[in-house]
């Protein structure tokens, strides 16, 4: 019993990471309010749709394609609609506010509004510790190790990573030392909106598809990040976990309700014990 | 006292009693509905300002109005008062909130404030769809009552029984706060507020106290959406927590942004733009909101400072023709 | 003086455009019309529901007027429906309600999903003497009651299906005794536990668990996991499409093979594709597959027409049919135009056609007043990934 609570909460903290984690990219390093972020998720998932069931490709295929194309896309929304916003937040929230908005609709527009669902990528469950997992978790779980790992990899051996830490410290001692600030943001967002093209992608046959599954992954994402630390990726990721075992311990246990709050109620601690995350510079 | 604030003076208090009278020539419980969301987003986006005016961007409003809305309602569900003393203390309940979470808070910067008030109006909505038996849960309070009758013998008999009297409740009850945010805006208390969010650590310096001032607008400004937020339960007589979701808060940052931050009436030209546009373009249902965005992005990329801020532009403009004009004489 | 220019030159140019906007938009009623107002939620997120609600409300109307219009003392009526966005929340809801009522000035209304909106309109449209005929409801008082004596409820609700579900189950189930019971938590929730709590003892079996989770849930590992350690032989639900979808598939995955019933009406087409073809086994909905040979010939046609029209037709599409159906046969019926004679004939008629077969009025007793509308329902199994009907149910309410 223990330990499919376990693994739930592991499975459950795995999906929050990996929004979060293309959030905390854009918040940290492209240094803009992205409140459209749960849309650009959202888009990812319906790219998958679109390529793998109207178009009839494999899942795999379709996944790359929704995290380039849509990764592609977020290099064109910094450039035109977040970057002039960069040191003006108010003007950030309504600029992204008006892109939820457009995303939101477009999607309805062409999709329509009622629910689709992606098919599994892998069917069948396994059992690990007597505890049950359905393959297509598990495959959620490794391909999101895996692009975490790139990513920390690529923020810690390559000169644009390297580049991207500075600029997420101080934009302006970034841009004094003659980092090119703007391709910077333009790495970040391509890689936080990837991941959540990714994230979208792969929790698509999971769970299901709607045009405003947005909002929820922003407020987890939002949530993670008060957790772990506004620029934090392992902040994201313990984050992420702690948040996921919540749900799939106390519940169990308890309530859906009982999780809820205690959930609540740890963020709160948090942030009157420690503002800036467990793992968050001030 | 000069011509101008003569000339000034006369228009306010021309418009003053031309919104007065309005209900007299206009008939149509929708207009009326109308009006009075108007009056109701006009408190919002001015009392945000009053916090802005600080130097801090609050997403909170949304659940502030909760806590005033619920605040009020239980009072006078649960425990009978009458709406003219549960209103102020739901607007009461709001600051004491806002004062409580700004103790700790304040002294986060930014972006990092702003995400804090966000998560603020999420988890007030959860606390109050949890704690079912005090708020009822998901299925909120129904059967809110009116105020009570307000009532001056052979002259007046307001007893809310009709649309008119709310949108004499709210016209009142915003002309009120804007009176008071104007004039504190233009006290001491505004001018110490306008200088800690130009320069706060030069503000220390001179020994004032910062967090103190930020706390105080924060509070300040939420008690006004507190109270909006009752009247907004005995209005509709009806609310959930889902009445007050966190995207509220974002559209009153917009009323505020659209119409223009940095001039007093920006705001309120902001709430009454913003909550006309979507009534006219009804008509495109489910596209609707394509034309919202649209007015959004346009505001925001050509006209940043808002449409308050239109004269000045146009002023600009025209003078800038004249002189190129002028140099190629 | 720049200040008081502006004012003037912002103010009231404003206040005039309002004035313009309520002059324009109430329009006088042609005098053949019958306006219908239409309350929906068109975006937001219930708008999946929302939207095919109004679109075969619309072809209804439209093969209402087809057939010549609503017939009333010898002059024809042309069906007019005039539909308004609930949005998201109470207050865009009663503001929709506002607008059709005070500036359409419909006698007639059609609409709304959620429960708690319904009981908010009724503010609205019950002091107007406004005849509405709602869509949805979960079965308790606050919906449709004594004091709402111009509210009306066609479709069969979870409330009512229960009995019809458990019998089902004793039948093709025997060995199944104990019942778990997950419900969403919503304002009626209390309620309707304690109703189905009595059914499923009147049909002699015990009650192994009752939860309640969140209609935003989106993971339901550990709330299944929870529901499953008590170990129920059958499990009993309320949940949106995408939720049973959910809620079948997560169960299936975790092991567990009993039978899964939904007490809200979803598409089995839905719940099949999100829950995935491999799990959509013993899972009964009390919903018809349209596409089934099953089907009334009534209901064939109007799939046809809708696939004409819209190119796709599933159980959202159809449930709604009735609702509007019924209205116009009871304005017929009374052959009125007044709401009152309206409401009083509508919950006295012990005979309607519905796109199910025949049905009458009920719940004076279990709902305090005769409003509520008692036919045929489809139940349509999943097994094996595949639809099976399983046959057509009468509700009994009292």
């Amino acid at each position: 019993m223990w330990a499919q609570n376990i693994l739930n909460g592991l499975t459950s903290g795995w999906l929050y990471i990996l929004v979060a984690m293309g959030l905390t990219l854009v918040l940290s390093i492209v240094g803009i309010v992205q409140l459209a972020h749960g849309e650009v998720y959202m888009v990812g998932a319906y790219v998958v749709y679109f390529f793998c069931v109207v178009a009839g490709l494999n899942f795999f295929p379709a996944l790359l394609i929704s995290i380039v194309s849509v990764a592609l896309l977020g290099v064109l929304l910094e450039r035109f609609f977040l970057r002039p916003f960069r040191r003006d937040m108010e003007g950030a929230i309504i600029t992204t506010t008006a892109l939820i908005l457009i995303l939101q609709t477009g999607i309805v527009a062409v999709a329509g509004p009622g629910y689709k669902d992606i098919p599994s990528a892998a069917e069948g469950v396994l059992i690990i510790f007597g505890a049950r997992l359905s393959w297509e978790r598990l495959l959620t779980i490794i391909v999101g190790v895996v692009l975490v790992i790139a990513l920390l990899l690529f923020i810690g051996k390559t000169k644009v990573g390297q580049a991207m830490v500075a600029v997420s410290e101080d934009r302006d001692a970034a841009a004094l030392v003659g980092i090119n600030v703007n391709k910077v943001s333009s790495v970040a967002m391509f890689l936080g909106c990837g991941l959540a093209a990714a994230a979208g992608g792969l929790t698509g046959p999971i769970f299901n598809l709607t045009p405003y599954m947005g909002g929820f992954a922003l407020m987890k994402g939002i949530e993670v990040i008060i957790l772990g630390g506004l620029g934090s990726i392992p902040g994201a990721i313990i984050g992420g976990l702690i948040l996921g075992l919540l749900d799939g311990l106390i519940t169990p246990l308890a309530s859906v309700q009982m999780a809820n709050i205690i959930g609540l109620v740890v963020i709160v601690l948090i942030l009157l014990l420690r503002p800036q995350g467990l793992m968050g510079h001030e | 006292m000069n011509r101008k604030r003569l000339t000034k003076g006369l228009g306010l208090a021309a418009l003053i009693i031309a919104l007065c009278a309005l209900p007299s020539f206009v008939t149509g419980v929708y207009l009326a509905h109308v009006l009075i969301t108007i009056g109701i987003n006009i408190v919002l986006a001015a009392s945000l300002r009053f916090i802005a005016t600080s130097g801090q961007l609050s997403l909170a409003h949304a659940g502030m109005m909760s806590v005033g809305a619920y605040t009020s309602a239980l009072l006078a569900v649960k425990a009978g008062l009458s709406f003219w003393l549960a209103m102020p203390l739901g607007g009461l309940s709001a600051m004491v909130l806002a004062i409580l979470v700004g103790i700790p808070f304040v002294r986060l910067r930014g972006i990092y404030f702003t995400m804090v008030t966000l998560f603020l109006s999420e988890f007030i909505r959860l606390i109050v769809q949890e704690w079912k038996r005090l708020t009822g849960g998901a299925s909120g309070i129904l059967d809110i009552p009116r105020p009570g009758a307000f009532v001056i013998p052979g002259l007046l008999n307001i007893d809310f029984s009709i649309k008119a009297h709310y949108y004499y409740l709210i016209l009142f009850l915003a002309l009120v706060s804007l009176l008071i945010l104007y004039a504190l805006e233009h006290s001491r208390i505004g001018t110490t507020l306008f200088s800690v969010q130009q320069s706060d650590s030069l503000a220390e310096s001179l020994g004032v106290d910062t967090a103190g001032y930020r706390i105080l607008a924060f509070g300040i400004g939420c008690f006004f959406a507190g109270i909006v937020g009752a009247f907004y339960g005995h209005y509709y007589t009806g609310i959930n927590p889902d009445s007050f979701g966190y995207l509220g808060g974002i559209y009153v940052l917009m009323y505020m942004v659209v119409g223009g931050i940095r001039r007093f009436p920006g705001p309120i030209i902001g709430a009454v733009i913003l909550t006309v546009v979507p009534e006219l373009s009804s008509g495109l249902q489910e596209y609707e909101p394509f034309v919202f965005a649209a007015i959004l992005l346009i505001i925001i990329f050509f006209l940043r400072e808002g449409v308050v801020s239109l004269p000045e532009r146009i002023r600009k403009v025209r003078k800038e023709a004249s002189l190129r004009s002028e140099s190629k004489v | 003086m720049k200040k008081f220019l502006l004012t003037l030159a912002v103010g009231f140019p404003v206040f005039f455009l309002i004035l313009a906007v309520g002059a324009t938009q109430g329009s006088a009623a042609d005098p053949k019309t019958l306006k219908i107002g239409v309350t929906a939620p068109l975006t937001g997120p219930s708008s999946t529901a929302g939207i095919p609600s109004v679109r075969i409300t619309q072809l209804a109307a439209e093969w209402i007027n087809a057939k010549g219009g609503v017939a009333i003392k010898g002059e024809k009526y042309k069906v007019e429906l005039i539909v308004e966005d609930e949005k998201d929340t109470i207050d865009t809801a009663i503001t929709a309600a506002n607008k059709l009522v005070q500036l359409h000035k419909v006698n007639f209304m059609v609409g709304t999903i959620s429960p708690p909106t319904a009981a908010a309109i009724a503010s609205v449209t019950e002091p107007a003497h406004v005849v509405r005929s709602i869509w949805h409801g979960e079965g308790s008082p606050m919906e449709v009651n004594a004091k709402t004596p111009y509210t009306f409820r066609v479709p069969v609700v979870p409330r009512d299906f229960a009995p019809s579900l458990l019998n089902y189950q004793t039948k093709a189930y025997p060995n199944a005794k104990k019942v778990g019971i997950l419900f969403i938590e919503g304002p009626a929730t209390d309620f309707l536990l304690e109703k189905v709590k009595k059914a499923i003892e009147a049909a002699k079996l015990t009650v192994a668990s009752a939860d309640m989770y969140d209609v935003t849930t989106k993971d339901f590992y550990p709330v299944i996991t929870k529901v499953l350690n008590s170990k129920p032989d059958a499990l009993y639900c309320t949940a949106l499409p995408h939720l049973m979808g959910g809620i079948l598939k997560t169960a299936r995955e975790l092991g567990y093979t009993g039978p899964i019933f939904n007490l809200s009406p979803t598409s089995p087409g839905t719940v099949r594709g999100i829950a995935g073809k491999s799990n959509a086994t013993d899972c009964i909905l009390p919903a018809p597959d349209v596409d089934s040979a099953k089907m009334t010939p009534m209901i064939k046609d109007i799939r046809r027409m809708c696939i004409e029209k819209y190119k796709e037709c599933n159980f959202d599409y159809l449930r709604q049919w009735d609702s509007f159906w019924w209205l116009i046969q009871a304005i017929e019926k009374a052959q009125s135009l007044d709401p009152t004679a309206v409401a009083k004939t509508w919950e006295k008629m012990d005979h309607f056609e519905s796109s199910a077969g025949p049905g009458k009025m009920g719940g004076q007793q279990s709902y305090g007043i005769n409003h509520i509308g008692v036919l045929p329902f489809a139940v349509t199994r999943l097994n094996k990934g595949e639809m099976e009907h399983i046959g057509w149910f009468v509700p009994d309410i009292p």
